[in-house]
């Protein structure tokens, strides 16, 4: 159970509280079980007469009741304590981990899932750790503790109480190991059914200009009802096996009065310790209802452990080199025969060679799914070459500390997420001390600083999850502005003019002009005017370079580029002869 | 137009965030309760079984008693009188047993199918809600109302089931303590009594740090949710060890807010400790002075086990009390999204639009997100069937709201827009949706097979629609060359697909859906070069015949356009063709010129 032993190493990481805590719930039970040994004793005293001693009773009963209160609250109290810290810790390491791990990890992790592991699954920990484990002591002690008090006082009864529980839970046992099984798998179902609703909500305006609402719906009942169904199944074999283990507990309770009325008969016991077997009895049954109760958080926790800890233990291929240096890059990069693959089959990056002197330019350009975006994923470390190797200014970027690297290499991605944040947060969000004046400074090259300041807070307006409130271009922008505040010597600008309207993207592309200056940099673009500008150009096709080189000697090459070059560029031309004659 | 009704609109489409806001316990326990109606011949069956079930419960130690009553009134060695009275305690063990079943498996049934129509009827409406709403609210947000509350509310309506046993249970208890001593139960039940202020006191004391234990985890959970979403930027930007230090400060307010509603859930427990105890002790004395009838170890017996089984209840009840709470906060969440009116709503006499010619017109229409920040002013349009429309202005002039009115993801402010004389308003939202079809900005695929995907809910469509549909946008050939074609599945985000790869998939839902009116939001951004000119030589036949609506970048797209449309500041300032918008040396102008020859002068 490596699964177990970690969980309980997480725990014992506040080994004092554990300690306390354990304490505390072993002493709880000492005066509960107490009570019944009380109540015999006051029956003896009630059929001897021996009223005196009565009132001794009475007093350590209440003795026992305020130690039971006492004691009871803060073990109840502490052990909630223990878990809360252990999962609190756990969600911790949890997201720490995802910080760093790479996106060929996200490429794979459904949202969805990964959500639901650092909320249910850790919430089943915390439970396990503190109801399961904590209590599970108390519940211990409350089965061994009248079971040593019972033989002391009758061995022969004491024997029937004993083996007949351990008997009852023995069965217990048995079909609370079934129902784990059963409920994983029901949680499984729950976690694909949240998975689906996260989706569509996430998808929402695709939802409703469909008009798929109602299909939405329907689909989710389906899983819901599967879902129900399978709850049922697992609940209604809880409730059985519950009802059974209360009726065996009361074939036990009659067998113990029978023997122990036939022994009351023949004088070997009094009528007060009988009196303590039933109550100690009913204490028993309810421990071992307890015990399996904790059985059951003990399934749910393992298997919402090992969930965990799969991601805590996913290896980060991304390994920084042990004498890793800082970078500081003046912008030579290099690419030496790289070739990547996303999953083992597919190759998306065949022997990709190239240079870049500082301050110089590279276009990138191909067809959908090329292998632009990949090139671009692979110099900041994204992803790691599978052949080949990769320098900035002569250094192997797996020799290089992964902060330093990507301080140095700026990149605006494709996918913009806005975080809900006020715009200046999200501008600021890579830089920890930036000054308003540079966060102005960059939203004004990013074209970006009329809009915010036409808005009613500026600079402090919140923008939502998914930067609802934020057109394409405005996210587009913001996340220009966020890299240019980084000031990286190497700048990568994937599709990122692309969503922006016409007369944006010229705003923007004089800013380009202005920012490009003195960096090193790669522009993804579709649009060839600005492909022209660059120093060097890539032409890909299938993972393959096909054509590099300047502008002017591709056109030479009369090749792909010049291919969709005047695909792309022709209207233009004529409109730009039109528009002189005008 | 930042009229109040607006404003009124916004605080009901906002969920309540705010930390202090009461709970409606009775409203709320009403509303669930209704959503048992549905099964109350199962739920008849499950409280009567129940109540026989309490009766038994109530009878076992009552047996006990008789039987060690019996055992030491009969001295010598008649062990058959004993055995006796032993079988009727096992037999009322046994009723125990069935009774018990029958109760439970019913309830589990039950409690499974309310929670799956609460289930259901959430989603409903998350589904019914508008844009709107979900500018407003996070996913992580409504995500915890749908998962996290639900299933609160699910362990909850078992617990009540429970809870109403032991209820029974201890009403039982008292008539039987009753029945056998009248001093003895009285003073039992006095203790009892002390317990329902207390249970009062701690109610009111306790709700607010459970409630705010509740509120702090929604914002765990949505920190986590963006850590996970927005993971791309944070590692790009290296935001990681901030991240970490804001989320160890949100888990850690968590923390302290769990502990401090735990200090108050378990307040009761000293107090029913301590008095099951003060009154066992008080019997006892009271039993040794000889007041009252009888002196039966067999009554003692039996007033310890009830003692027992009446506080035990009663402490359960309390912790039970507090799930319950806790639950109650939960479904008062839901009832709260439930009474969300969505902006836009379909009038109750709606007609479903009927096949359309295409004509869209917009009259004097305003449009504003948030009151008093207009994003379109008095918009007058009359687009006549099959025209082609661009769509122009710079950044946040308004032309992505202007479709979306169209579209109806929100409704105008005032003007109205009219399909074919139809008032939108007047119309079902799926007739609408039927004949109008957006390419959104951003393209979303489900995880789901292509061909999945570009059917969606269109279910009458069969597979050689949906691969003439691929064909037409040139998707065929690159969806053929996946692993497994058409049935592959695609991830959340799309997998391995690229931008542009996504967007032809979405191109080709829109074509399979042959609209009468076809929107295109900038999307022909993502795409490469030798891709567009597949869609546009596919789009050229696409929108002959269709009224259509181009938001493009490309001045070669809106060029050809039958009309262009150009937006300032929520104004539709300039429209008309090319060639007349170029002669008027207006906005359309400037950004004309500023587009195609700016970037060229420079660069030359």
């Amino acid at each position: 159970m490596p699964t177990l032993i970690r969980l309980v190493k997480y725990a014992l990481t506040q080994r004092a509280l554990v300690i306390v805590t354990a304490v505390v719930m072993v002493a709880s039970i000492v005066p509960r079980v107490a009570l019944p040994r009380l109540v015999g004793d006051a029956v003896d005293a009630l059929l001897t007469q021996g009223r005196d001693s009565l009132v001794l009773i009475a007093g350590l009963m209440v003795a026992a009741g305020v130690a039971r209160a006492v004691l009871g609250y803060l073990g109840l109290y502490l052990a909630e304590r223990v878990g809360r810290v252990t999962e609190y810790r756990l969600r911790n390491d949890f997201v720490d981990k995802l910080q760093w791990l790479n996106f060929g990890f996200f490429d794979r992790q459904k949202t969805g899932d990964l959500m639901s592991r650092a909320t249910v699954d850790i919430d089943a920990v915390d439970s396990f750790i503190s109801t399961g484990v904590m209590h599970g002591i108390a519940y211990l002690m409350l089965f061994f503790l009248p079971v040593v008090v019972m033989l002391s006082l009758n061995w022969q009864l004491g024997l029937i109480a004993f083996v007949g529980s351990l008997m009852i839970s023995g069965y217990g046992v048995s079909l609370a190991v079934r129902l784990f099984r059963i409920y994983t798998h029901v949680f499984q179902e729950t976690g694909r059914m949240n998975t689906a609703l996260q989706e569509s909500l996430t998808g929402i305006r695709t939802v409703k200009v469909l008009g798929a609402q109602d299909y939405e719906q329907r689909r989710y009942r389906e899983r819901a009802s599967a879902v129900a169904a399978s709850f049922i199944r697992a609940d209604r074999l809880a409730v059985t096996r519950d009802a059974t283990l209360n009726f065996l507990y009361a074939a036990l309770m009659a067998t113990i009065l029978l023997v122990g009325g036939w022994q009351v008969q023949r004088g070997v016991i009094t009528a007060g310790t009988l009196a303590t077997f039933v109550l100690f009895l009913v204490m028993l049954g309810g421990s071992i209802r307890g015990l399996e109760w904790r059985v059951r958080l003990f399934s749910t926790a393992m298997a919402a452990g090992k969930r965990i800890f799969e991601v805590l233990d996913t290896r980060n291929p991304l390994v920084v080199a042990e004498n890793a240096r800082e970078l500081s890059a003046t912008g030579h990069v290099e690419f030496d025969s790289v070739s990547f693959a996303y999953t083992d089959d597919v190759p998306a990056l065949h022997d990709v060679s190239f240079g870049l002197r500082p301050g110089q330019s590279a276009a990138i350009v191909g067809g959908s799914g090329s292998g632009k975006s990949t090139i671009a994923h692979l110099l900041p470390r994204f992803y790691d070459a599978s052949a080949g190797r990769i320098t900035i200014d002569g250094v192997d970027v797996r020799d290089v500390t992964l902060e330093s690297l990507r301080r140095s290499v700026g990149i605006v991605m494709q996918d913009v997420f806005v975080f809900s944040a006020t715009i200046r947060d999200n501008i600021a969000y890579g830089v920890d001390d930036a000054s308003m004046e540079d966060v102005i400074r960059a939203a004004r090259a990013a074209q970006l600083h009329d809009f915010i300041e036409s808005l009613p807070d500026g600079y402090d307006t919140w923008v939502g999850e998914r930067g609802a409130t934020l057109s394409g271009g405005q996210r587009q922008r913001l996340a220009i502005a966020r890299t240019l505040l980084l000031s990286p010597p190497i700048l990568i600008l994937d599709d990122s003019t692309s969503s922006v309207d016409v007369a944006t993207e010229a705003l923007i592309q004089q800013a380009m002009v202005q920012v490009l200056r003195g960096r090193t940099s790669f522009v993804i673009a579709h649009r060839l005017s600005t492909v022209r500008r660059a120093d060097l150009i890539l032409v890909l096709d299938q993972g393959r370079i096909v054509e590099q080189g300047a502008h002017d000697d591709l056109m030479r090459l009369d090749g792909y580029y010049r291919r969709i070059h005047d695909l792309q560029l022709r209207p233009a031309d004529e409109l730009r002869g039109f528009s002189a004659d005008a | 137009m930042a009229t109040p009704a607006a404003q009124a609109t916004r605080g009901r489409t906002q969920l309540d965030l705010d930390h202090d806001r009461q709970t409606r316990y009775w409203r709320t326990l009403l509303w669930l309760f209704r959503h048992f109606r549905p099964y109350r011949g199962r739920l008849a069956v499950a409280v009567v079984a129940m109540l026989a079930y309490s009766g038994a419960v109530v009878a076992l130690p009552w047996t006990v008693k008789l039987a060690i009553d019996q055992l030491l009134a009969t001295p010598g060695d008649d062990l058959l009188g004993f055995a006796a009275s032993v079988g009727i305690f096992g037999l009322v063990a046994a009723a125990r047993f069935v009774t018990g079943l029958v109760h439970s498996r019913n309830m589990v049934k039950i409690s499974e199918w309310v929670v799956l129509d609460i289930r259901t009827q959430l989603v409903a409406q998350l589904q019914r809600l508008s844009m709107s709403f979900y500018d407003r609210n996070q996913v992580g947000q409504i995500m915890s109302r749908v998962q996290n509350d639900v299933e609160e509310l699910a362990d909850s309506l078992w617990i009540l089931t429970l809870s109403l046993a032991s209820f029974v249970s201890v009403i039982g208890i008292a008539a039987a303590m009753l029945a056998m001593d009248a001093l003895l139960a009285a003073i039992t039940l006095a203790f009892v009594a002390l317990l329902i202020p207390s249970l009062a006191f701690w109610r009111r004391i306790a709700h607010r740090p459970i409630r705010r234990a509740r509120e702090t985890i929604a914002d765990v959970t949505s920190s986590v949710q963006e850590n996970v979403a927005g993971i791309r930027v944070v590692q790009s930007l290296n935001r990681q060890q901030q991240n970490i230090r804001a989320f160890h400060d949100v888990n850690q307010i968590n923390l302290r807010a769990a502990l401090r509603s735990a200090r108050y859930r378990y307040g009761l427990w000293p107090s029913v400790e301590l008095l099951a105890a003060l009154a066992l002790a008080f019997i006892i004395l009271v039993m040794g002075q000889g007041i009252g009838a009888s002196l039966s170890v067999g009554l003692l017996i039996a007033f310890a086990l009830y003692i027992e089984r009446l506080f035990e209840p009663i402490r359960e009840l309390t912790g039970e009390f507090g799930q319950l709470t806790r639950s109650l906060v939960a479904a008062d969440r839901a009832v709260e999204l439930l009474e969300i009116e969505p902006e836009v709503r379909t009038a109750p006499d709606a007609a479903a639009l009927p096949p359309v010619s295409g004509s869209v017109r917009y009259e004097h229409v305003h449009f504003a997100y948030e009151p008093g920040q207009p994003v379109l002013n008095d918009i007058n349009v009359a687009v006549e069937p099959g025209e082609t429309v661009a769509v122009v202005g710079p950044t946040g002039s308004g032309k992505t709201t202007f479709v979306s009115l169209l579209l109806r993801l929100y409704d105008v402010t005032s003007g109205r827009v009219t399909v074919d004389g139809h008032d939108l308003r007047d119309v079902t939202l799926d007739s609408l949706t039927h004949q109008i079809v957006i390419v959104p900005q951003e393209p979303f695929l489900f995880s789901a097979t292509v061909r999945e995907n570009i059917r969606h809910n269109r279910t009458d469509l069969t597979d050689r629609a949906i691969i003439d549909a691929a064909q037409a946008v040139g998707a065929h050939a690159f969806i053929t060359r996946l692993p497994d074609g058409y049935d592959t599945v695609l991830e959340e985000r799309g997998g391995n697909l690229s931008v542009g790869q996504r967007q032809l998939i979405n191109f080709a839902r829109a074509v399979a859906r042959d609209p009468r009116i076809l929107i295109l939001d900038e999307a022909t951004a993502n795409v490469d070069t030798e891709t567009e000119l597949h869609i546009q030589q596919a789009l050229h036949r696409l929108l002959r015949g269709r009224t259509s609506f181009v938001i493009a970048h490309r001045l070669s797209t809106v060029r050809s356009a039958d009309r262009i449309l150009v937006l300032d500041e929520g104004r539709l300032v300039e429209q008309g063709t090319h060639e007349e918008l170029l002669a008027q040396r207006g906005l359309y102008h400037s950004l004309y010129t500023r587009s195609i020859l700016g970037p060229e002068t420079e660069g030359s």
